[in-house]
């Protein structure tokens, strides 16, 4: 369990991040969602005692990052693929990484393994692609078999395959009980791998929650209807207290009510329907509306 | 000890250390070869610090290898995996220090035995004296000392080439125009003093009033404690 509480970090008269409070639990994946620039990196390495929070602070299991003797242990992160050394070797890297935590040598080969990298142990950093970065990444992060893992766009630069691996590989992670804190933008990626949601829009906290709480808050389904008898049907379905609304001539978006019930409406007022269709606003435009809403509320308040 | 074996395997990890250090080792050797070539005719008894010139120079290279194990990791970021890796920064810079200490006081004291068996072997007749063996120690002692202010000047600065450029700009160019210009500075400036410890005492500029062995060494390894503390003081306090 990683909880923040009041999270706050400025820098010279902008505030990056505000009053964050939120908590990642043990055996879900928890997407962070927020547009570039909201403050997701450093409220990660915050959460890692790399930058000083001004306010606020971090508990992983009830402890401070810093008080960790070795943290790989307990936390296992990934903030850039690109930290690396480019005249490294692979396995080298990961083996200064794992002394530093008295972890065996021998780990080493078998994370290379977990992200199928053995073949490039022995190959420089530097001539690695985008995609076999991220993976030895993976792999440094898995050095102590942690219990909390902590990834910065993990998906940012994979092709289609090394993208649905990813999402394949951190889903497996969280089944084995690990609590998973994953930024990203690819948003339909979050939608397919992330349980529970924390979304921020400029450092502050939009919502905190399950990924379908987070789709039904912050908009609202609705059903498309057809029918040939469009004045009959609107004013059943307006004396059953449903909201309408009319995107054409033809049809009608009607939210208050199921699909079921119109159809039931329908076929009691012997109203003949040509489509009945319910809609459901995807997490992206759920996610768009509320950073939109969270960008236009900055903009009033500069402008004051 | 995690720390130390964790900075141990870094350090010889990456081409560039390796070379820095045996660039040092051979330049010094070499200097032995060249100026033993030189003064074998002179027909006087010789002495190690006669042909040990290139520590001089070797002392640069250390100095950059101090900078590098820590301005590489601001440069290339991996110094944020690190500091994952030890929250405690003061240990990981300890660590750091520690590797490279050990590491060029080896190769200084390694390089001036290798002089030593040139002028054995070039020089006749020659001998070494409680000085040399003082100058082998001070060697050293120089080379851990620029070192530490290296490791000090990357911490503080968070990248490779600007430490290095002032490193090697102090000691070789501003210490000398400044020593010139203000008699009285000679007695402060840190390499010329620290350097005191590596040579016989000769007064070859004698414009430049310098410390002793004794005092040199330890003024000049006074000044590289301050910069390493204001490095550690920085590198503890600021993101990383």
């Amino acid at each position: 369990m990683i909880e923040t509480r009041g999270l706050r970090k400025v820098y010279g008269s902008t505030v990056a991040v505000d009053d964050l409070s939120f908590s990642v639990a043990d055996g879900r994946v928890t997407g962070f969602l927020g547009p570039n620039g909201a403050g997701k990196s450093t409220t990660m390495r915050m959460i890692l005692g790399l930058d000083r929070c001004d306010a606020g602070g971090v508990r992983i299991d009830g402890r401070r990052y810093e008080d960790f003797k070795q943290p790989l242990l307990d936390v296992g992160s990934l903030l850039d693929a690109a930290y690396v050394h480019p005249t490294r070797k692979a396995a080298d890297h990961l083996w200064a990484m794992a002394a530093a935590n008295g972890i065996p040598k021998s780990r080493v080969g078998t994370v290379l393994d977990l992200v199928g990298l053995r073949e490039v142990a022995n190959k420089r950093v530097g001539a690695f692609s985008l995609g076999m970065k991220q993976r030895l990444g993976l792999a440094g992060a898995l050095l102590g078999d942690p219990k909390h893992l902590i990834f910065d766009e993990p998906a940012n630069g994979l092709d289609p395959e090394g993208v649905h691996w990813m999402r394949r590989f951190l889903k497996g992670l969280a089944a084995e009980g690990r609590a998973i804190f994953v930024s990203s933008h690819l948003l339909s990626e979050m939608s397919l791998m992330a349980e529970d949601l924390v979304v921020i829009g400029r450092g502050r906290m939009i919502f905190s929650g399950t990924v379908d709480d987070f789709v039904n808050s912050s908009t609202h389904g609705w059903v498309t209807v057809r029918t040939p008898q469009l004045d009959e049907l609107a004013a059943a379905l307006a004396a059953a207290g449903a909201q309408l609304s009319r995107p054409d001539p033809a049809s009608l978006q009607v939210v208050g009510l199921t699909s079921d019930q119109i159809g039931e409406l329908a076929f009691t007022n012997r109203i003949l329907l040509h489509e009945l269709s319910p809609q459901r606003a995807s997490l992206e435009d759920a996610f768009l509306q509320v950073t939109q809403g969270a960008q236009e509320y900055r903009a009033g308040e500069a402008s004051q | 000890m995690n720390a130390i074996r964790a900075e141990w395997i870094k350090l010889r990890s990456v081409r560039s250390t390796l070379i820095l250090l045996a660039a040092g080792g051979v330049m010094t050797v070499l200097f032995a070869v060249l100026i033993a070539n030189d003064i074998s005719d002179e027909g006087r008894t010789f002495h190690l610090t006669d042909i040990s010139a290139g520590a001089t120079i070797a002392v640069y290279l250390f100095g950059t290898l101090g900078v590098q194990i820590i301005g590489q990791e601001y440069r290339f970021n991996t110094i944020r995996p690190t500091f994952s890796a030890n929250p405690n920064r003061l240990q990981v810079l300890a660590a750091k220090i520690v590797v490279v200490s050990v590491t060029v006081a080896i190769v200084a004291v390694a390089m001036q035995l290798v002089a030593t068996l040139i002028g054995t072997a070039m020089l006749d007749p020659f001998t070494v004296d409680g000085v040399d063996q003082r100058a082998i120690l001070g060697t050293a002692l120089f080379a851990i000392g620029w070192a530490m202010i290296g490791v000090g000047i990357g911490a503080i600065l968070r990248q490779p080439v600007a430490g290095i450029v002032i490193l090697l700009v102090e000691g070789a160019v501003v210490e000398g125009i400044v020593g010139s210009l203000f008699s009285w500075t000679t007695k402060w400036l840190p390499f010329a003093n620290g350097s005191q410890m590596m040579v016989r005492n000769d007064s070859s500029n004698e414009d430049f009033v310098l410390r002793s062995p004794l005092g040199g060494g330890i003024y000049f390894f006074v000044v590289a404690a301050v910069i390493l503390a204001l490095g550690a003081y920085l590198a503890n306090r600021r993101d990383a």
